[in-house]
């Protein structure tokens, strides 16, 4: 042992204490920086120093400075977001989609309501022009209330276009980003150098943002570049950034031609603009409003078509109140006169307003089922013609449309020597009439069992009962997405606290650090104070003995 | 042992706050605006409700009008056809005392006075409401067509209101049920004939119209029977569609809007809280070694 291994080992007690102190000033700077990882000084005892009594400590020394990250929680946190991420976006269209309709308020229903008081009031004053054109005017506030709904539904849906496709430009940006930090580590790797930690809390700040912004994962190399995946497709891999088009449809495309399945932000903007109406959040609300528009519409029109306007005109003659040439957006009145409305019932005097009433009456009592589409008869029914000199007509064969029945029909008829029929849709009963002029023999068609199946006959429903639904199912399902985010956002916030918890920087940790290597900084010092004394004993006062 | 550091505790405090300041929004809302249900999301069912009632009190407000509405056809109806019950009072009157009248100028007063009260008659008849006939069924009218003759010109047509959602009431009475346009059952030919006869000298005549006179008078009662019956039938409907629309309405106020003492008792309860949260929050976050460390 010499004097000269004890000034070693304290000094490398000191720097060794400089080092943790440096380390710990850096952590105590960083406490409030985002996404900084708490850092820790990693020592180790020297090789020691071999003499005839033993191994003797040479002192400290410094392996390496830690970055204090748990890669389990990391990953946990990262779930949560890409679920989270879907959630929230969809909750907060959602919730923008229930103040478009601007229920109970501001919305069709209160305008609807208004539109059967109209005609009420019609009822009792038929002749009265300007009660017919309050009608006409009530007609036409509900129809622009409605298109002003479904017209805000479509922007609501650019919006979220927009914000789909800047959310897509950020999530590419990041990728970028990533592929360069990658760049980095690698040139920093390549020198030998350790990777700096700081780069490594940016690399992992990205991969946070992007697994909430697209639902995107890393693992890491040894080097520790990030490999970024998403559904089994490379986002990031090395230094090559992968960015992601967007096509037409809202899908993406990987740059190796794939179709990549998002998770995220960019799956919830996806999944509420999806053009399915089954599946998409949006297209389901409009497609329930165009489905209420088209009710309203049948049922007034129809209604309309019964009465009998002031001109005299009556069935197809009479104008028809609305139309519509596409969706919910396109109603428009077509009433325009007063004297158009059908406020009588035909079999009435000029002044009655029997139809008006029927038409208010429509609030309440569904407008008689109606046959649409290709009514449907199931095999082997028979088909009884009950007031008519006809034997039984029986249809065979599976899925027979009306038209089989038809044929089926008039070879009885060809049989029994009668002329052809031609059937028609009486309001939702069919109703068969000869074709031989005069006579005007109506036979009414009755089956065993369901002869013009479900797939033919559609029940009216009540036009109210239908927008209340839009409005209730809509209501329900924002309700539910919300549930749905606040409970994925509890399991966010437990796992990024675990994570804070273990990643960020105690102020009094690092305080009992810094004060412990301070003391350790302040013996070692002594220590060279203690060596230099007796080497000062050695160098000045031997040999000097009785001088 | 779980560490617990600054970062983390500002986090959750700045967490535990954020959701104490959105409960004590969410309660500020509700009592500022007085409605527990804002929009369908907040209560599903609750705005299933409300729309619902929001209809129905609509519709019962409607209801409320159409019945007012009727129930002037039937005022004016009944009042028109209680001074034709006293003018035929009348005509009866005269025709008893022609029986007994020789001199031909007291005859001829007699007659000019049945034909005032039958052009009287006529024009009652020929009553308008709102500019539309009020006996002549749904037609334009007018009820009785005074030519050559006296024919019934409207048509047999109820005129109804709907005072409820299955309440059809009828509110016209029809001149040819009232007057009878058949032969020997029209009103305004008998007292023709009457006037007629009367001048001719024939009383025979004039006394045998007496009896067609009291099947008139059978007949306006039957009228005036029939718009007390409706006239009932609405009064009572009214009363009825006011308790509705009382009850509708209650249920609507349960179902919507909130419950004032305990909205402000949850308000205050919230403030509470949030003070609280505040106050602990300043006492965690403070102390830190750095404050105990020379």
């Amino acid at each position: 042992m010499t004097q000269f291994t004890a000034l070693t080992s304290a000094l490398s007690a000191l720097r060794a204490s400089q080092t943790g102190m440096d380390v710990t000033s850096h952590n105590i700077a960083n406490a409030n920086t985002a996404g900084y990882t708490r850092q820790r000084v990693n020592i180790t005892t020297s090789t020691p120093y071999y003499t005839s009594v033993g191994a003797i400590g040479t002192g400290v020394k410094i392996t390496d400075i830690e970055r204090i990250r748990d890669t389990f929680l990391d990953m946990r946190l990262h779930a949560s977001n890409s679920n989270l991420g879907s959630l929230e976006v969809k909750a907060d269209l959602l919730g923008r989609t229930e103040q478009v309709m601007g229920e109970p308020d501001f919305g069709v229903t209160k305008e609807l309501n208004e539109l059967w008081a109209a005609f009420d009031e019609l009822s009792l004053r038929p002749d009265d022009n300007s009660v017919r054109l309050s009608a006409i005017t009530a007609l036409g506030t509900l129809a622009s209330r409605i298109r002003t709904v479904s017209d805000g539904l479509t922007a609501l849906g650019e919006d979220a276009q927009l914000q789909l496709e800047n959310g897509l430009e950020k999530v590419n940006d990041q990728i970028q980003q990533l592929a360069d930090v990658n760049d980095e580590i690698a040139s920093i790797s390549a020198t030998g150098a350790g990777v700096p930690n700081d780069l490594l809390d940016r690399r992992d700040i990205l991969v946070d943002e992007l697994s909430r912004g697209i639902g995107a994962t890393a693992t890491y190399a040894d080097s520790g570049m990030a490999r970024l995946s998403l559904n089994g497709f490379d986002l990031v891999s090395e230094t090559r950034a992968n960015a992601l088009v967007l096509q037409g449809d809202n899908t993406l495309l990987h740059p190796s031609g794939g179709v990549v399945n998002a998770g995220g932000r960019i799956r919830g903007f996806q999944e509420f603009l999806d053009t399915d109406p089954d599946t998409g959040v949006l297209a389901g609300v409009q497609q329930s409003l165009d489905d209420f528009a088209t009710e309203l519409l049948t049922q007034l029109n129809a209604q309309q078509a019964a009465g009998r306007d002031l001109d005299g005109d009556t069935g197809a003659a009479t104008t028809t109140l609305l139309s519509m040439a596409g969706g919910a957006s396109s109603l428009t009145v077509d009433v325009t006169r007063p004297e158009d409305l059908a406020a009588a019932d035909p079999a009435m005097g000029a002044l009655d307003g029997s139809n008006a009433a029927s038409l208010a009456l429509l609030r309440s009592v569904p407008a008689p089922p109606r046959v649409t589409g290709d009514p449907y008869v199931a095999a082997a029914q028979t088909i009884t013609i009950t007031s008519g000199a006809l034997s039984s007509v029986v249809v065979t064969g599976a899925a027979d449309t009306l038209n089989d029945v038809i044929t089926a029909i008039n070879a009885q008829l060809a049989v029994d020597g009668i002329t052809t029929i031609v059937a028609d849709d009486n309001g939702g009963a069919l109703r068969l009439r000869e074709t031989r002029s005069g006579t005007g023999i109506e036979f009414t068609v009755s089956s065993t069992g369901d002869a013009f199946g479900t797939e033919g006959t559609h029940a009216s429903p009540v036009v109210d009962a239908v927008l209340r639904s839009v409005v209730t199912d809509l209501g329900a399902e924002v309700a539910s997405m919300r549930r749905q985010a606040g409970a994925e956002q509890g399991i966010n916030n437990t796992a990024a606290a675990a994570r804070r918890d273990h990643n960020a920087v105690s102020l009094d940790e690092e305080m009992v650090s810094l004060m412990t290597f301070q003391r350790t900084f302040e013996a070692a010092a002594r220590v060279v104070t203690a060596v230099d004394e007796a080497m000062q004993t050695i160098v000045s006062r031997l040999g000097i003995v009785g001088r | 042992m779980v560490r617990v550091t600054q970062e983390g505790m500002v986090h959750s405090a700045l967490l535990r706050l954020q959701e104490r300041l959105s409960s004590l929004d969410t309660a500020g809302k509700r009592l500022s605006s007085g409605k527990a249900v804002q929009v369908a999301s907040d209560d599903v069912s609750g705005m299933n409700r409300i729309l619902g009632l929001r209809a129905r009190i609509r519709a019962g407000e409607q209801e409320a009008r159409n019945a007012a509405d009727g129930l002037t056809w039937l005022n004016v109806a009944d009042t028109k056809l209680q001074t034709v019950s006293d003018r035929m009072h009348r005509a009866r009157e005269l025709i008893v005392r022609a029986g007994s009248t020789n001199d031909a100028t007291a005859r001829e007063a007699l007659a000019s006075e049945i034909e005032s009260i039958r052009d009287d008659i006529l024009s009652v008849a020929n009553t308008k409401i709102d500019g539309r006939a009020l006996f002549a069924g749904t037609s334009a009218g007018p009820a009785v067509v005074a030519g050559a003759g006296y024919t019934y010109g409207g048509d047999l047509n109820d005129v109804q209101r709907r005072i409820g959602a299955e309440d059809l009431v009828t509110v016209n009475v029809n001149a040819s049920d009232v007057f009878g346009f058949t032969d020997g059952e029209n009103l305004f030919a008998t007292l023709t004939d009457v006037a007629t006869d009367l001048r001719s000298g024939n009383t025979q005549a004039v006394l045998g119209k007496l009896d067609d006179m009291d099947r008139a008078q059978q007949r306006l009662s039957a009228g005036l029977a029939a718009i007390g019956a409706a006239t009932n039938h609405i009064d009572a409907a009214m009363v009825r569609n006011d308790d509705e629309q009382i009850t509708l309405k209650g249920e609507l106020s349960k179902v919507e809007d909130i419950d004032m003492a305990a909205a402000i008792m949850e308000l205050q309860t919230q403030e509470v809280a949030y003070q609280a949260t505040l106050g602990a929050l300043s006492r965690v976050l403070q102390p830190s070694l750095v404050d105990f460390l020379r």
